[in-house]
């Protein structure tokens, strides 16, 4: 029987390995900066549905799927989102945006979805554009307290070495500098007159990959009948 | 071969870019003062420290560690310290001025020594009842300043505009050039000065001192030129740039090394020049290639123990 089983694993693996190979889901990542994978494998457990796609970020001790679940303000750990939001919206912001080196992708997998809870999107290379690339990237930005003791300057928008990294947190990242308080204010302004694209992750194995570098990500408010909502997430630092 | 041992990444606070960024700052605090204020300069000090460590870092964070401890290289390298109470030290300003010299194309004798005085003055503001910043006002400095600033800059692949903006750079670039500028018409002015009198001297006086001064352009003490004043054999010197190449020839060893100049000197007419900007002016900024030759015993036998010393048993007797 356990071979059986093994075998069915094995078999859907390389299935995954070969559809991920042909899909142009690539493609959708590069050129939206998100991918949407609906129904992915919900046979797999989420480490190894995930670890096909790429692989996983190095963050330390500690598991590399973490369970999310909409949790009351009194209930969420006091330096997370759920502790300052609850239920309400998530903000638009990029994962670990006090991080010297933010994980590259962010991948969201639904293990218990709602069609009422939303995955809100945007692209900060449009706005960025728009605010000009040269202030953005002289906006110094601090983490809202040390880690580690150790309290790193970090910019807003580094495009050196044609690469494009957009770090964005309100509240865990605060200006810095003169230009830091105006590139801030500026982005803020320009992510509260956004329309940001929505994903629902409503069904098992429904999968979100998405560019930490580029896109923001939020989150809709929690109806009190969908808080047995569980999505699933990872940080990968490469795609396969 | 295979790296079983990975380091983790430099520690935050030691990367190049942690530095720039710190220098972003300090060059906003350097630009809401007034040129001509002490404010303007002492941020202006500490701006251009923290970018020298930034481009030093860039190349490599172990070359910030100060190497008198293990540890502190280990540290930078991003592998785990076990040391005991440790603390990482970084090497002082001036030993990264030095690297740079050694490392950076571009970052010749006369920049560095700019760089080096500039934040020397730092000290002296922070840690004495001196003031050198209340006279050091006015922007004659900053053609030079910002000149340092743009080698560095692009040694990380930066230009101006990304560290003080659009707006500052067509300034800092104007003010670059006006400093290009003076100093051409300073030497210029030099060597006009040396050739009239050169040419007031009489023909045996002066066959006398060019045969002079073709016997005293010595290979060994530098590049033998011909003087922009007076045409007499003169010599360049530098500082060597790159690696050197060997070649065997027979029994002997050829090293060859490519040099920047940064001095001229002519034993004929006098005409003395220091500094590359300069030396360029007069077309003799090119970089020479220094020959030296060995035989094999001489190249690889190990260097005298005591060679200050005079000879043993020198008493008289």
């Amino acid at each position: 029987m356990a071979n059986l089983l093994a075998k069915d694993a094995a078999f859907l693996l390389r299935e995954a390995n070969s559809l991920i190979k042909s899909q142009p889901y690539l493609n959708e990542l590069h050129s939206n900066g998100y991918a949407f994978l609906p129904n992915f494998f919900p046979q797999l457990p989420s480490q190894e549905a995930i670890s096909i796609l790429g692989n996983f970020c190095d963050l330390g001790s500690g598991n590399q799927v973490h369970c999310l679940k909409p949790l009351e303000k009194s209930e969420g750990a006091p330096n997370s989102y759920s502790s300052l939001y609850g239920l309400e919206n998530f903000p638009l912001h990029t994962d670990l945006a006090h991080f010297h080196r933010p994980p590259r992708y962010l991948v969201l997998r639904c293990v218990f979805g709602s069609p009422f809870v939303a995955t809100l999107l945007l692209d900060s290379m449009k706005l960025s554009k728009k605010i000009g690339h040269n202030l953005l990237s002289r906006a110094i930005v601090s983490p809202r307290k040390s880690r580690n003791g150790r309290t790193p300057l970090l910019r807003i928008l580094d495009v050196s070495d044609k690469k494009y990294l957009f770090r964005w947190d309100s509240k865990f990242i605060k200006p810095a500098s003169e230009i830091g308080m105006r590139g801030f204010q500026l982005f803020l302004a320009a992510v509260d007159n956004s329309e940001p694209d929505k994903i629902v992750l409503a069904d098992l194995g429904d999968t979100l990959v998405i560019d930490n570098h580029r896109m923001l990500h939020g989150r809709t408010k929690v109806p009190t009948n969908c808080i047995s909502r569980v999505i699933e997430r990872s940080y990968l630092e490469s795609i396969k | 071969m295979k790296q079983v041992i990975k380091p983790s990444e430099t520690p935050v606070d030691w990367s190049a870019e942690a530095l720039y960024n710190k220098a972003c700052r300090y060059s906003e605090k350097m630009n809401a003062h007034a040129s001509d204020t002490w404010e303007h300069a002492l941020w202006s000090g500490l701006c251009l420290e923290l970018l020298a460590r930034a481009a030093l870092a860039n190349l490599s964070p172990a070359l910030l560690a100060e190497p008198k401890k293990i540890s502190n290289i280990v540290h930078a390298l991003g592998f785990p310290v076990t040391e005991s109470k440790f603390s990482p030290t970084s090497i002082g300003t001036q030993m990264v001025l030095e690297h740079l010299g050694n490392l950076l194309p571009g970052f010749d004798t006369e920049m560095k020594s700019f760089c080096s005085t500039h934040v020397g003055r730092r000290n002296s503001e922070l840690h004495s009842g001196d003031a050198p910043y209340d006279t050091f006002t006015g922007v004659s400095w900053h053609g030079a300043y910002f000149k340092a600033c743009l080698t560095l800059l692009e040694s990380m692949g930066y230009d101006l505009s990304d560290f003080i903006g659009p707006e500052q750079t067509d300034a800092a670039e104007q003010e670059i050039a006006a400093a290009a500028d003076q100093a051409a018409k300073a030497i210029t002015g030099d060597v006009k000065a040396h050739k009239q009198v050169w040419e007031a001297k009489d023909d045996q006086e002066r066959m006398k001192l060019a045969n002079l001064a073709e016997l005293s352009a010595d290979r060994a003490l530098g590049h033998r030129v011909r003087c922009p004043a007076c045409d007499s054999r003169a010599l360049v010197g530098g500082q060597a740039v790159g690696e050197a190449h060997k070649e065997l020839e027979g029994d002997l060893i050829i090293e060859k090394q490519e040099h920047l100049p940064h001095w001229f000197m002519c034993t004929a007419c006098g005409l003395k020049i220091s500094g590359l900007s300069k030396l360029q002016v007069v077309g003799l900024g090119e970089r020479y290639v220094n020959t030296e030759t060995y035989e094999a015993a001489e190249y690889y036998a190990s260097a005298p123990e005591y060679a200050d010393y005079q000879d043993d048993n020198n008493e008289p007797f």
